[in-house]
């Protein structure tokens, strides 16, 4: 971890116990994002993107959810060791989050500008007017006329609610944004916009972004590094670059496979066979050996760890898709 | 916002109007020749077509019925039959006794069921919650006026604190208030907890716990005032059902209130009170729901832009058309 290091994740474990079960959703993920890098976190629904992304700001809903082990460092100091008290001064100030459904991520009984002010007032010894001068422009800077200050979420479409999060998430200029992803319950003409949106921001603003998306093809777009996540755990990561030309884990070449492709002709998507396992059931070795078709003996029985194949490019995997096979 | 108060208003007359036509209608079928009941069983004949004529019992139904609510417009509620005194009188004597320990046992009512759902409801199956659920379930269906003997028996036999009976000031109303107290905030605990439970686990409220803000801000500012209405609804119909006079607590208290009035006019017969003190009753509760539907659509801007509350959508309309002219 070196100094440009803004946030370190170590090992780690998040659970569900539920009544009957306990859900593995996290299992020992470990990544690191340094200053004004831009990571991409793609996996299927279930996976435990938002569970991970939650745990960020402890805030993985409990009970059930709790974290059970590893760390996670921001600037250095480790998040697990800070109180209550101490994560709410870094909640919407150093980390700040953008929610997947704008629809339902806003209050409907506060208007935006108060939604806004509410983020600002809490980080920052301002007045009431100067935050409201300062929420206004806020609005301005998302693309949304500052006279809207006074409405209500249900007077505004999908996508400028959208805005209005991300004008929450950026108020008090956080040093990390994680957006889960952002676009998915947006039009496809209104997600290049949101997505353009957040990206110019980050230009100007300079912090790093976690973009947790199941689009490669934002990925690509957006991001500097790439993590792909299966059953709780990152299968393969490293830079955009090199994970993209050179894919190693037979599940993010099935992730590839499934994206329709323009150039050719045909009639069916090709699927990746198969369900993710039960996560309150994991098996015993490599999760994806149930739909894995590299799968040897090996992967039934222990779980792979993630290791470096090459520079900035890591696999778990005992049997990766070899370059040019 | 006008507009709509206005409507509501007009529609609150109707309501009132053909509540008071029903209740009008159905005590004209109760049994009984009505000069006998005024002069009791040994009248003579010729006292009794007098009194018909003195009340104008001769005259056709709706002759009667419009008579007595252009009486109501002049604000005359009637003579009662037994007492041969007017009607309004006695009522106002006594509803504001009823107001007063409907409005505070509802108040206290309130506050307590606030408290506890919430907190029930934060604390979802902690002991806390599980031991308000007991005590909200018991205080539902406990009776009133067992719940009100027993705190006769503990407060003013045992220990002698508070007077049992009667009302001549402040110390007198403790114990119906706090009867109607809890039972008004049983329904309000069970339904703020189950009201705060739903909004909790909504996507805004891990919108603004990841803003920093304390828990407690959260619960209240954003979780309550969602989960509001429903609760609102439930407070609105405590009050009303309690504005109508509980007999029950008014009996084992001895309270002269309008409970107390009506029932002893419907066992004597007296049918103009009986009628007055339901049209007393009914205004009351009219005004009450007229006020939480105003209510509603100060908590929740939605509801109001439901009723299209017109002056904002020309305004945007016309600034649309002149964008389109442009």
């Amino acid at each position: 971890m070196n100094k440009d290091t803004i946030l370190s994740v170590e090992n780690l474990v998040v659970k569900f116990f539920l009544r009957k079960s306990t859900v593995e959703a996290v299992n020992g993920v470990s990544f690191e994002i340094q200053k004004g890098e831009r990571v991409g976190l793609v996996g299927e629904t279930g996976a435990g993107k938002t569970t991970t992304a939650l745990s960020i700001l402890k805030l993985v809903p409990n009970p059930p959810g709790r974290i059970t082990d590893g760390n996670i460092y921001l600037n250095g100091e480790n998040l697990m060791e800070k109180s209550e008290k101490d994560m709410r001064k870094i909640r919407g100030n150093d980390v700040a989050m953008i929610f997947q459904d704008p629809m339902t991520a806003l209050n409907p009984v506060l208007t935006v500008g108060d939604q806004i002010m509410e983020v600002i007032r809490l980080h920052n010894d301002l007045g009431k007017f100067e935050a409201m001068d300062k929420a206004k422009e806020m609005l301005e800077l998302v693309g949304i006329p500052g006279e809207r200050y006074l409405d209500y979420p249900h007077q505004f479409s999908g996508g400028m609610k959208q805005r209005v999060v991300i004008a929450i998430a950026l108020a008090c200029n956080p040093k990390l944004l994680i957006a889960d992803e952002p676009t998915s319950a947006l039009d496809v003409t209104i997600q290049a916009q949101v997505l353009e949106l957040i990206n110019n921001l980050r230009d100007k603003m300079g912090m790093s972004l976690l973009l947790i998306t199941h689009d490669l093809g934002v990925v690509a777009e957006t991001c500097d590094k790439v993590m792909i996540m299966y059953a709780g755990s990152i299968v393969e990561s490293g830079t955009v670059d090199k994970v993209y030309r050179n894919i190693m884990h037979p599940y993010t070449s099935g992730l590839f496979n499934a994206i329709p492709k323009l150039h050719e002709e045909s009639d069916r998507l090709e699927p990746i066979k198969g369900m993710m396992p039960d996560p309150s059931d994991l098996p015993e070795g490599c999760a994806f050996y149930e739909r894995c078709p590299n799968a040897v003996d090996e992967c039934k029985t222990k779980k792979p760890e993630l290791k470096m194949v090459e520079e900035d490019h890591a696999v778990a995997c005992f049997n990766p898709i070899k370059r040019g096979a | 916002m006008l507009k709509y108060s206005i409507k509501r208003l007009c529609f609150m007359v109707i309501t009132l109007f053909l509540t008071t036509l029903l209740v009008f209608a159905l005590l004209e079928l109760v049994p009984g020749d009505p000069a006998r009941i005024i002069a009791g069983e040994s009248a003579t004949e010729e006292s009794l077509a007098a009194i018909r004529e003195e009340f104008n019992l001769n005259d056709p139904f709706f002759v009667r019925f419009f008579d007595y609510i252009r009486n109501l417009l002049h604000g005359d509620l009637g003579i009662s039959w037994k007492t041969r005194q007017p009607i309004a009188g006695a009522i106002a004597s006594r509803l504001p006794l009823t107001m007063i320990i409907a409005f505070w046992g509802v108040i206290v009512g309130t506050i307590l069921g606030l408290v506890a759902g919430t907190v029930s409801a934060v604390k979802q199956y902690s002991v806390f919650d599980r031991v308000l659920t007991f005590i909200s379930l018991f205080g539902k269906s406990a009776p009133s006026f067992w719940i009100a003997m027993l705190f006769v028996l503990i407060f003013s036999l045992k220990l002698g604190w508070l007077p049992a009976t009667g009302s001549y000031g402040f110390v007198y109303w403790i114990l119906p208030v706090a009867t109607i107290g809890l039972q008004a905030s049983s329904g309000i605990t069970r339904m703020t907890r189950s009201s705060v439970l739903e909004v909790i686990r909504q996507d805004y409220i891990r919108t603004a716990r990841a803003k920093g803000q304390t828990e407690l801000v959260v619960i209240i500012k954003h979780a309550l005032r969602n989960a509001f209405i429903p609760i609102l609804t439930q407070i609105s119909s405590s009050l009303t059902e309690y504005l109508g006079g509980t007999v029950l607590v008014e009996s084992v208290f001895a309270i002269p209130g309008i409970g107390n009035y009506v029932l002893d006019a419907v066992q004597r017969q007296d049918i103009p009170v009986v009628l007055s003190g339901i049209f007393v009753i009914c205004a009351m509760c009219s005004v009450v729901i007229l006020l939480t539907d105003l209510a509603y659509a100060l908590i929740d801007p939605r509801i109001k832009a439901t009723f299209g509350f017109g002056v904002k959508k020309k305004k945007k309309a016309a600034v649309a058309k002149e964008g389109g002219n442009k």
